[in-house]
């Protein structure tokens, strides 16, 4: 009995195992074709504000920068799949991006733990790459131990906040304006006064959004119920799916999903609930333009721009041979800024909630109770 | 006087070959994984040899690469030990990942509230901190088996997502700071949040409960006086690898000699190994099977606990989420690749450190992903689960008593014969 029980457990361990191991190789055909799709998409995007840099700039930086960059190596530390469609999926478009503006050579690593990241690093140094680019708050001890283990390599963080190490580059987007106008869109849109906002975890940036998204709400004069709820986990369309359907069956129409590769599972339960005849209810995606997923009820939703981030500390920072520090970029770089709504909501709204955006782009005080934080 | 001889000599060989088939196993369980697992690089079109070579230089190439095997190791033999000892006495803790982690949290409370101790105290009160975090976590499972009848496995496992959901929320919850915030309201004794930054993890721990280094112990008084001015000295001091590798390992190679004393040299073992074979037998024997278990439960515990705290005080120094993924879970295989046995669970614990540690390197030299390395790691499990199946101890047993019979029935015919002979 015993000897069946070791046996059952250990087989159970071994198919985990093995499902683990297995999990990045069976990545599904569409994802990679979407991910080629978008990174398509973010290398017209980065042409077009090459364009518009040349036209503006005395000295071409970009193409300086691309002297400068040229054929160097690019490492990426990655924490999951790149076709997880979110946080990991815009690493990989930018460092596509990277590749294709400033003719890098890239490779990385997916699904690197806490405490192997920094031997990753340092396998990446010692095979000769230039530049090491982690992904990730997570990371923060380790890519600071290796960088000065390593000065002559420039190393980036996204999401870091250590900004005392000479080849040490950290950047973070400015929050709180994607919560806030994404607050205002959807205290505008709903009908039953119920909103749900879907994060996979808790964390600081992720809480100042919402808190930005409530106050828009309160500047609105709505009183619409926000209620937060949380996967747990970056990597759970089941578990999202049922939040979510908690959330609709509860009166929500308006849901929120910050949930990587999770958002199939709040698609899923939208898509169920539209179908059963609730035509009211929408999505709003974050991270990215997850309008494909649902062109019947997704709405564009707020994108943070990974690549934007990346290519401006490679251009303006390590080409331009600034030494390292800590950076936040928002939506005056364009590194933040709003999807395309499908109309999926009344062209008032719409036009409200541009309008408020293109007030704030040129007076960042004609909303004041917006608090943008870069120190996140 | 060659009929004497014989069976003796078969008995040698059989005793050599039941000796060495808990060797055998997973030498040839692991041979078997990687040539699999070559067949499945050769498909995927790269050279298995380059990848193998590469794994190799990734784990023992460099002294970074050396100080990476032995800190990935380290947790490994301890939640390798945790499982075998467990199993000796038929309590098998599937909750060796909560216990890591219970053992780490607790370890890093002490270590990020008592500053002003010295070093020595400091490191023996974070250890003794996630013993006892581990070990009560482990007895709550062994109480309800051995009293109520539940299921361990079930417990354990469970236990685990408790932990997890209240590591998860102490993380979020700000621990008093001296300077910054000293309020010691209820929520914040459970907090273990640093108060200075945004994320959620934990401040470093005090420094002077850092393990010490090869590093620090070469830049000791003594030993700078003896090679102070030798080249090698220099650059060994100028080496980072040296600052990594703590005495963690060295402590993981007492914790393997503790384990063996406790399981093998000492009643508390015995009884333990006892209950593990057939608890009614045990109970025959006079012995308390009920507090077998919880003994046995608090010494899985305490091993757990303590992988955490090797982690924090010897690489980490801090806790945040997902710090040290599976370690608690992968020593289950460690110890199963192991035999149980506390040698074979480190030698099991230095294969998969040693696996982990190159399988980066393995994909920037050849392109083979670092999936491969858990393709490896899964068939040598596979492996050695078939092989525990072939029972060759009880096939040389049932041999032996067969030849013993037939030789009792010539003896018993001979000695027939002798008698009609005398008649």
């Amino acid at each position: 009995m015993k000897k069946t029980l070791v046996v059952l457990v250990s087989l159970l361990v071994l198919f985990t195992m093995m499902l683990s191991a297995c999990a990045p190789a069976a990545a599904p055909e569409k994802v990679v074709e979407t991910v080629v799709v978008e990174v398509e998409k973010e290398v017209e995007k980065v042409v077009e504000k090459t364009v518009v840099v040349e036209a503006e700039a005395p000295e071409d930086p970009m193409a300086v920068a691309r002297e400068k960059l040229a054929g160097k190596k690019l490492a990426g530390i990655l924490s999951g799949a790149v076709n997880d469609a979110g946080w990991n999926t815009q690493a990989y478009m930018a460092m596509v991006s990277a590749r294709d503006t400033f003719g890098l050579d890239i490779a990385y690593t997916e699904h690197v733990k806490v405490e192997d990241a920094a031997q990753v690093m340092r396998d990446y140094a010692d095979a000769g790459f230039d530049i090491i680019f982690a992904h990730g708050y997570e990371y923060a001890d380790q890519i600071a131990q290796v960088a000065q283990e390593y000065p002559n390599i420039p190393f980036i963080q996204t999401n870091g906040s250590v900004g005392d190490i000479k080849n040490l580059y950290t950047i973070t987007l400015s929050t709180g304006e994607g919560g806030y106008f994404m607050g205002r869109l959807a205290c505008q849109a709903t009908k039953t006064g119920k909103i749900t906002i879907i994060g996979a975890d808790e964390f600081p940036i992720w809480s100042h959004h919402i808190l930005m998204f409530k106050q828009a709400c309160t500047d609105l004069g709505s009183k619409a119920e926000v209620s937060e709820v949380y996967i747990g986990s970056w990597n759970d369309p089941a578990k999202a799916k049922q939040l979510a359907t908690a959330a609709i069956a509860n009166g929500s129409d308006i849901i929120i999903s910050n949930a990587d590769s999770g958002d199939t599972g709040t698609v899923e339960a939208v898509k169920e609930a539209y179908d059963k005849g609730n035509k009211d209810v929408r999505m709003i995606s974050w991270v990215k333009d997850k309008n494909y997923l649902g062109p019947d009820f997704v709405i564009g939703g707020w994108t943070e721009d990974v690549a934007a981030e990346l290519l401006y500390i490679l251009a303006d920072k390590i080409a331009a041979g600034e030494p390292g520090g800590h950076f936040a970029i928002g939506m005056k770089e364009h590194a933040a800024y709003m999807n395309p709504i499908y109309g999926l909501v009344s062209m008032d709204i719409e036009k409200d909630v541009v309008a408020k955006i293109e007030g704030y782009l040129k007076d960042p005080g004609s909303i004041p109770t917006l608090k943008v934080r870069t120190d996140l | 006087m060659q009929a004497k001889h014989q069976p003796r000599k078969q008995n040698l060989w059989q005793a050599f070959l039941e000796k060495s088939f808990n060797i055998t196993i997973p030498v040839v369980a692991i041979l078997a994984a990687f040539a699999i697992s070559g067949l499945l690089i050769l498909g995927w079109g790269s050279n298995p040899i380059a990848a193998y070579k590469a794994i190799f230089q990734g784990a023992f190439g460099s002294p970074n690469a050396i100080a990476t095997t032995l800190t990935r190791m380290t947790p490994l033999v301890f939640t390798g030990l945790a499982v075998a000892y467990g199993y000796k006495a038929g309590f098998f803790n599937v909750g060796a990942e909560g216990q890591l982690y219970m053992g780490a949290l607790a370890a890093t409370w002490v270590g990020v509230t008592f500053t002003n101790w010295p070093g020595w105290l400091l490191v023996i009160a974070c250890f003794l901190a996630a013993s006892l975090a581990g070990a009560f976590l482990a007895l709550i499972p062994a109480y309800l088996k051995a009293k109520r009848g539940f299921n361990e496995v079930l417990t354990t496992l469970l236990f685990n997502y408790i932990v997890m959901q209240f590591f998860a929320w102490s993380l979020r919850i700000d621990h008093p700071m001296a300077g910054v915030d000293e309020k010691w309201g209820l929520v914040n004794w459970f907090g273990i949040k640093d108060p200075t930054q945004p994320y959620p993890k934990s401040a470093f721990v005090a420094e002077q409960s850092w393990l010490p280094s090869v590093n620090s112990f070469l830049k000791t008084g003594f030993i700078n006086s003896i090679f102070g001015g030798t080249h090698w000295y220099q650059a060994s001091l100028a080496e980072p690898a040296l600052e990594r590798i703590t005495l963690a390992p060295l402590l993981a190679v007492l914790g393997v000699i503790i384990v063996f004393v406790l399981m093998f040299k000492t009643t508390i073992g015995f009884r333990a190994r006892a209950v593990g074979v057939s608890p009614d037998a045990a109970r025959a024997m006079g012995i308390n099977v009920s507090k077998t278990i919880l003994v046995t439960a608090l010494i899985s515990g305490t091993l757990a606990g303590l992988a955490g705290a090797m982690e924090i005080l010897g690489t980490q120094h801090r806790v945040m989420e997902r710090f040290l993924v599976d370690a608690g879970f992968t020593g289950i295989p460690v110890a199963l690749i192991g035999q149980l046995h506390p040698v074979g669970a480190w030698l099991s614990a230095f294969f998969f450190g040693a696996l982990r540690a190159g399988a980066n390197r393995m994909q920037i030299t050849t392109a083979v992903p670092v999936a491969m390395v858990y393709v490896i790691q899964a068939l040598t499990i596979l492996f050695a689960i078939a092989g525990t199946t072939i029972e060759l101890v009880s096939y040389f047993k049932k041999s032996r008593m067969t030849s013993l019979s037939e030789r009792a029935e010539e003896e018993r015919l001979s000695l027939e014969n002798n008698e009609v002979l005398d008649a």
